[in-house]
């Protein structure tokens, strides 16, 4: 019975609720002379392993950070307030964390190296400190449960953390990019490494050509992407583009296991990759090593694609198959379809437009020219198969459509004139009428003043 | 043959006793008022034949409404015709309607014995105005909506009987499927049904009227009928015309969401409220202008119904007075057009 | 009233009769457009439909799917081929069904049978069963109108 069921439950979060508070009134450790009052453990620490303690230090025993923070020198006070606003603070993770050393024993000074105590950990030590924490699935799952703890490992298989392992300062390393004390949630719209901000992220090393010189790398890649149909459509805000993260793995570069960053294209353009597949190129490009969707479209600057089929100089089929006789027909046939099935539906669409603003409205015509915009949209996706009979049969449904809605418009104007034709008879009609009406009136009027006196 | 058709008909039925009665009933013969009256009867007909025509194919909930229209617009033989026929005598109606009411109060008809008349008239505005109203929800396109919104909220700003007057103009507190659903009703059921009632009376209180002296009569039936006619046929002529060659749109299809692109205008006859309410400040005299402003306007109409009680002699007073409002709100009108 | 005035009579009955007969004529013309406007010939609409993938669709089972608004009965026979119809009888435009027992098509209203082919057996249709095409697209099952 639901009443009794919400009692139960009523009854048990009253007690959970007593429990707490008894176990908050425990009386308090007495504190160590000389150093500042310490708070009681907090009942959740009661239960939690020894090793797990010292992960987690009470929050008002952080000595570090409550002298830190009324430091005079800005640049010692900065840590304490970068701190105190980040992720790691709201989940009480201390300075002890990562730093080591020991805050909590009067007995110590402060910055001791003796216990451990790292000021400043080098660069190969930090992606070792934060595993320390964000590899153990049982500890971070306590926090977060759907965090995930494969970030170090695929940042070692990286290229980032190969080079960085072996001793290369100018790799980044986990605080480069999330920062050092200010670490937010990756959503977080401040974060350093949130989404919206990928680009300029990375652009600070990988569109920097000075930076990149040394490993042989051009800075144009965020550039690129910019002016590319992605960045545009991210910078119009379709949160779903990708950027940066979007195909390279954040902590991964290429994501193990795939043999290039273009295999992940399919994530959204799967339709076009699964034609792709079926098409002669698809062995021929992995037999020549190269990518999947890259020769043809690029990789950064991806732009709008229908004018890549054909032999023209700017189309893509040329830089492979210019002296081939066979491709070269393929390739002049596609562009041919494309073109047509374009100019139709451009055709359709004004023809559709000019009957709207002479007041002829045909919603079954705009109907078939949707219907003519999805199958041309369909051939583009298509034309990944080179199957030219395929893309002919297709071409003809579209150009079917293009015919009908031809023709619904043809019917709805030769209604109109007939209507028009009707309508100049009934006026002439009805124009008689009238000019009768006011004959039998004035003819009325003429004979009551002649039977008047 | 068609007179053994006519002997048929008036042995079972009253149509010849009826032309007779109408052969030595007498009409004013320059009465500009009957002929406005009768050209509004033509009108009313129109509205209800083409508007029977419109309510079946139209489905009146917010998610078919406007595809309904531009069904019938651009699927249905002869829609647009008939719909731009409804659309214009609508206009024509509402015009021909201030006009008469204007005309009769500077003729200052409104004397003894004529207040049935007068009353009976004005009901006739108010039924005439909100007809026009509800119909102007049904395309649901987002003027339709703007509109539902903007003058049930201006009504609401009244005295008295606003917020109840909004409430029920919006079937709740605000605007939503209902609000469509019940301007349906009223427009096609519960209006029509009051309108040819008071239509009826309102003839039935002219025709009670006793015959003036020095006035120059004509037989009502065939002298007047005839006239009428002839006017009734030239106005069709008109409005057949203008619903073929200036079609009204379709608008699109109303999103509540869609911030509202410019001032919601009115329709022409409340353009003039729409000036007074842009122009005013914020407050007059203490009181939201808007409220002060509906405020005045209900004084003024209340005015206007007790006229008949209040001028019994049809002063001049009334003719200026009357005179200069009708100016003021024709400037108020055209300033808000230009 | 006038009666002293034959010609004018005679003038007066031309233009009574002439009134007439252009106001009948006007009316006449009126009724065309409303004619056609309440009964227009509606052949829009959807001309085809699909019933999910040919895996899941078992030999000698039927599916039911709507053209429009018009129900249409599609069957798989046993050796794989399909057959489609229109759902509505022939005879007074009930909702027909597929037999799997019997291996024909039947109508619950007045107990006409049809074959697999569509062809009246027995009962009160008059005709056979519209037939309409099966098509089997990237995996899925299309009917749709000849």
């Amino acid at each position: 019975m639901p009443f009794s069921d919400s009692l139960r439950r009523l009854l048990s979060a009253a007690a959970l609720l007593s429990l707490a508070g008894a176990a908050r009134a425990q009386p308090a450790a007495t504190p160590p002379a000389g150093a500042p009052a310490v708070a009681a453990p907090e009942a959740a620490d009661a239960g939690a392993p020894e090793a797990d303690k010292k992960k987690r230090p009470e929050r008002d025993a952080n000595t570090c950070f409550t002298c830190h923070r009324t430091l005079s020198d800005k640049k010692l006070r900065v840590v304490a307030e970068e701190y105190e606003n980040s992720v790691h603070r709201d989940e009480r993770i201390g300075c002890v964390a990562c730093h080591k050393g020991n805050p909590v024993d009067p007995t110590v000074q402060a910055h001791d190296r003796t216990m451990g105590f790292l000021v400043r950990p080098t660069h190969p030590q930090i992606s070792a400190i934060c595993g320390g924490c964000h590899e153990d699935p049982t500890f971070v799952r306590r926090f977060n449960a759907r965090l995930g703890v494969d970030q170090r490992k695929l940042y070692d298989l990286s290229r980032h953390g190969k080079i960085a392992g072996a001793g290369d300062q100018n790799s980044p390393t986990c605080t480069t990019c999330h920062g050092s004390h200010a670490i937010l949630r990756v959503d977080s719209p401040n974060a350093l490494v949130n989404r919206r901000q990928a680009k300029e992220l990375c652009a600070k090393c990988h569109g920097d050509k000075e930076y990149m010189k040394p490993y042989g790398l051009p800075a144009t890649q965020p550039e690129k992407w910019q002016k590319s149909v992605h960045g545009k459509a991210f910078a119009e805000g379709h949160d779903k583009a990708p950027t940066c993260t979007g195909c390279h793995s954040p902590h991964a570069g290429t994501l193990p296991g795939t043999a290039t960053v273009a295999a992940l294209c399919d994530r959204c353009h799967q339709d076009e990759r699964d034609l792709f597949l079926k098409s002669p190129h698809s062995r021929a490009f992995r037999k020549l090593g190269l990518a999947d969707c890259v020769p043809c479209h690029g990789d950064h600057d991806v732009q709008r694609s229908s004018w890549l089929a054909g032999m023209t100089p700017d189309s893509a089929c040329g830089k492979c198959h210019s002296k081939d006789e066979k491709p070269k027909k393929v390739a002049e046939e596609v562009a041919r379809i494309l073109t047509e099935i374009e100019a139709d539906e451009k055709a359709v669409s004004a023809e559709v437009a000019d009957a709207r603003a002479a007041g002829l409205l045909v919603p079954d015509a705009s109907y078939a020219l949707d219907q003519l915009h999805t199958s041309r949209i369909r051939l583009i996706a298509t034309v990944h198969t080179l199957d030219l009979r395929q893309l002919t049969d297709d071409a003809n449904q579209a150009k079917g459509l293009a015919g009908e809605a031809r023709e619904i418009l043809t019917k709805a104007r030769r209604d109109r004139q007939l209507e028009r034709r009707g309508y100049y008879a009934a006026i002439a009609v009805a124009s008689l009428l009238f000019v009768l009406l006011v004959a039998k009136s004035l003819e009325l009027a003429r004979r009551r003043r002649r039977s008047e006196p | 043959m068609a007179l053994g058709a006519r002997n048929w008909l008036a042995r079972r039925t009253g149509v010849d006793t009826l032309l007779e009665r109408m052969r030595e009933r007498q009409v004013p013969a320059a009465g500009v008022t009957h002929y406005m009256g009768a050209m509004l009867v033509f009108l009313f007909l129109v509205e209800v034949a083409s508007g029977i025509l419109l309510l079946l194919p139209y489905r009146p909930d917010p998610a078919n409404a406007h595809a309904s229209l531009v069904a019938i617009v651009g699927r249905l033989p002869y829609g647009a015709l008939i719909r731009g026929i409804h659309v214009w005598a609508n206009h024509f109606f509402v015009a021909l309607l201030i006009a008469h009411l204007c005309v009769t109060l500077l003729l200052r008809r409104f004397r003894e014995p004529n207040e049935l008349i007068w009353w009976s008239g004005l009901l006739l505005l108010a039924v005439g105005l909100g007809m026009a109203f509800t119909g102007s929800i049904l395309p649901w396109n987002q003027n339709a909506y703007l509109q539902a919104r903007v003058s049930s909220e201006m009504i609401g700003q009244g005295p008295i009987f606003g917020p109840w007057l909004k409430h029920l103009l919006r079937g709740g507190e605000d605007v939503t499927p209902w609000t469509l659903n019940h301007a349906f009703g009223f427009h096609t059921g519960v209006l029509p049904a009051a309108t040819t009632l008071v239509i009826a009376s309102h003839i039935a209180f002219v025709q009670r009227r006793p015959r003036e002296e020095g006035v120059a009569t004509i037989p009502a039936h065939p002298d007047f009928t005839a006239r009428v006619a002839a006017v009734a046929t030239l106005l069709l002529v008109v409005l057949v015309s203008l619903a073929t060659f200036a079609p009204i749109s379709v608008g699109a299809p109303a999103d509540p969401r869609e911030i509202s692109t410019g001032p919601a205008r009115p329709p022409w006859y409340f353009l003039f409220l729409h000036e007074l309410l842009r122009a005013a400040p914020p407050r007059l005299l203490g009181v939201d202008s808007a409220k002060f402003i509906l405020g005045a306007l209900s004084l003024l109409g209340l005015f206007v119904v007790a006229l008949p009680l209040i001028d019994r002699k049809g002063s001049r007073i009334t003719l200026f007075v009357g005179s200069f409002v009708i100016l003021i709100a024709i400037l108020l009108t055209g300033h808000a057009v230009l | 009233m006038g009666e002293d005035d034959p010609e004018g009579q005679g003038r007066r009955d031309f233009l009574g009769m002439a009134i007439s007969g252009t106001a009948t004529a006007l009316g006449v013309m009126a009724v065309y457009p409303v004619a056609k406007f309440l009964t227009p010939r509606d052949d829009s609409g959807p001309k085809n439909a699909t019933l999910g993938k040919v895996d899941l669709f078992l030999r000698g089972t039927s599916k039911k799917a709507l053209v429009g608004e018009r129900p249409v009965l599609v069957i798989r026979l046993e050796d794989g081929s399909f057959r489609a119809f229109s759902a509505l009888c022939t005879h007074l435009q009930c909702v027909v069904g597929y037999s799997p027992e019997r291996k024909q098509i039947e109508c619950p209203c007045h107990r006409g049978v049809y074959s697999l082919d569509g062809q009246n057996v027995s009962g009160p249709p008059p005709r056979p069963l519209d037939v309409l095409s099966v098509a089997v697209v990237n995996g899925i099952v299309t009917v749709s109108e000849t």
